[in-house]
């Protein structure tokens, strides 16, 4: 017999994740630190990072190391994957959260309107660099014949936008209506695919590659009346919390998910089921 | 009831194909033209034999290229009445690795080029008030290549499992339904065709084993690419937008 629980142990496994401090990021460091997992955060500043690191260490009794990263710099994505593999020896999941949000002068209040250079730097810094960081983990795993990658997808990616929910005042309409919705649109649809046409890639080495895909974030930003309007379109009657996205991450990197591969999974309160 | 048939025909229509240097672009093109559509078209480089009404130069490289190109569509056809991006369907670099530089030129091409593309001739449609956009990739939007049919194929395997090759083919599948909530305010569309791979154009035993795992035991032929862009061009397709129409004998299907 084997006990359920070991499965979802990420005890010895060395994880390497991208927007780990934030947001939905923090809601899966929290799942990987609590299952015990050898951390590597990657960090704009190791500096700022460092208090993080060492609360997060003491309290669950791991090893958690910031590696300096900066999503537009493709010299710092190939260092940050030497550094990880030369310290830790392996790469075992590789957690891919963060985001650019690329703005521009020339944005006008639509999608319509996006500015030129933002198109371009959001198709560099999010697309072309995500592809760029997976290839990079899966060449340690092919070798390693195992190993789980998890991007991040979004709801946006999955389906249109409902556009009354965004007839409030004081939303931040970013990933949506406003100017980027379209490049966040194509950027999100297009991983989702792709994680279907790498996992059929890398199947044949025993490396899996899953999406998850949120919806809205309670968040700071979220004004009171868009978290009315939005929820009512959910079935569970409510924005998502960092936490919602823990179980499934960890459940996508550890052996629990050891015959998940290929999928977008939304995580969106059942907003795109309605 | 009017007589349905109409409803197909693009006679007196106008239509736009951008990237028909392509795969499945020449097929796009003769489609639209025997359901009596005038064409225009624009890319790299000319069809043989099928530039159509008019060809205008254009590389998906910036927004200035793609504000020409509708102003130059908008000026040599009147109205737009149909436009059919192509680009999706470009070869990406073979093989699995390549350098930030590569992936990154490829993706601002492909991906960046159809944003801004749509953004600019879209922009024409609005202000007519009609048009329809239509989004062309293959099966690789929606489900991952097999590597099981490429025995016996290693070059076809080294094009088709492509790094970037699913990020980019995949990437309008949801922008078809995020441009259509727009453009359906100006009384436009947006939908893509995803297609099966051509028959007659891929070794054979990579044509056996697709169509063994399809539900109708073939690949897709020129008559499929042509009935499924008028539909989508045409106003048989009225009520229809933010789809991504599947046109590979139900391969996706099972």
């Amino acid at each position: 017999m084997f006990n359920t629980y070991d499965l979802f142990s990420m005890k010895g496994r060395n994880v390497l994740i991208t927007g780990g401090r934030v947001m939905y990021g923090l809601g899966a460091t929290m799942a990987l630190a609590d299952a015990g997992a050898n951390l590597y955060l990657a960090s704009h500043s190791v500096e700022s990072a460092r208090e993080f690191v060492e609360q997060l260490s003491s309290e669950k009794g791991i090893k958690v190391t910031a590696v300096p990263f900066d999503q537009g710099d493709p010299a710092s994505i190939d260092a940050m994957f030497q550094t990880v593999i030369a310290d830790g020896g392996s790469l075992d999941a590789f957690i891919h959260c963060s985001r650019t949000i690329p703005t521009s002068a020339k944005n006008g209040p639509t999608p319509w309107d996006t500015g030129d250079d933002a198109v371009e730097a959001n198709v560099r810094t999010n697309s072309a660099a995500t592809i760029r960081m997976v290839q990079l983990a899966g060449e340690q795993m092919i070798k390693q014949r195992s190993g789980s990658i998890v991007v991040f997808g979004s709801m946006m990616g999955l389906i249109g936008v409902e556009k009354h929910n965004y007839d409030v005042p004081e939303q931040n309409t970013f990933g949506a209506v406003g100017a980027g919705g379209h490049t966040y649109a194509v950027d999100k649809s297009g991983l989702t695919a792709w994680v279907r046409h790498a996992a059929s890639y890398y199947g044949q080495y025993g490396v899996r590659i899953n999406a998850v895909c949120p919806g809205g974030l309670n968040s700071h930003r979220t004004s009171e009346e868009f978290a009315r309007q939005y929820s009512k379109h959910t079935q569970l009657g409510r924005l998502a919390n960092q936490e919602d996205v823990s179980g499934l991450i960890l459940t996508l990197a550890s052996d629990a998910g050891a015959y998940l591969t290929g999928l977008s999974i939304p995580i969106d309160g059942g907003y795109t089921a309605l | 009831m009017q007589n349905l048939l109409t409803a197909f025909s693009l006679s007196g229509k106008n239509a736009l194909v951008v990237g028909g240097e392509h795969p499945y672009g020449m097929e796009l093109i003769a489609g639209l033209q025997a359901a009596g559509a005038r064409v225009w078209t624009a890319g790299s480089a000319p069809v043989d034999g099928a530039s159509g009404e008019g060809f205008f130069p254009y590389r998906h490289a910036n927004a200035d290229e793609a504000e020409a190109l509708a102003a130059w569509a908008k000026n040599a056809m009147g109205t737009v009445d149909v436009l059919v991006e192509n680009v999706l369907n470009m070869d990406t670099a073979p093989g699995w690795s390549h350098d930030f530089d590569t992936i990154n030129a490829q993706a601002q091409t492909a991906m960046g080029g159809m944003i801004l593309t749509v953004q600019a001739v879209g922009r024409v449609m609005a202000a007519q008030g009609h048009g329809s956009v239509i989004l062309s990739t293959d099966y690789g939007a929606l489900v991952g290549y097999d590597p099981h049919n490429y025995g016996g194929c290693p070059e076809l395997y080294e094009r088709d499992f492509s790094l970037l090759r699913g990020y980019v083919r995949g990437s309008c599948v949801n922008y078809a339904r995020q441009a259509a909530g727009f453009l359906g305010e100006h009384g436009c569309r947006c939908n893509a065709l995803a297609f099966a791979p051509m028959a007659g154009k891929q070794p054979k035993s990579f044509e056996e084993a697709f169509a063994a795992h399809s539900q109708i035991k073939r690949l897709a032929t020129a008559e499929d690419i042509a009935a499924a862009v008028t539909f989508l061009a045409s106003d048989a397709s009225a009520y229809v937008t933010g789809i991504t129409l599947p046109v590979d004998g139900g391969y996706t299907a099972k």
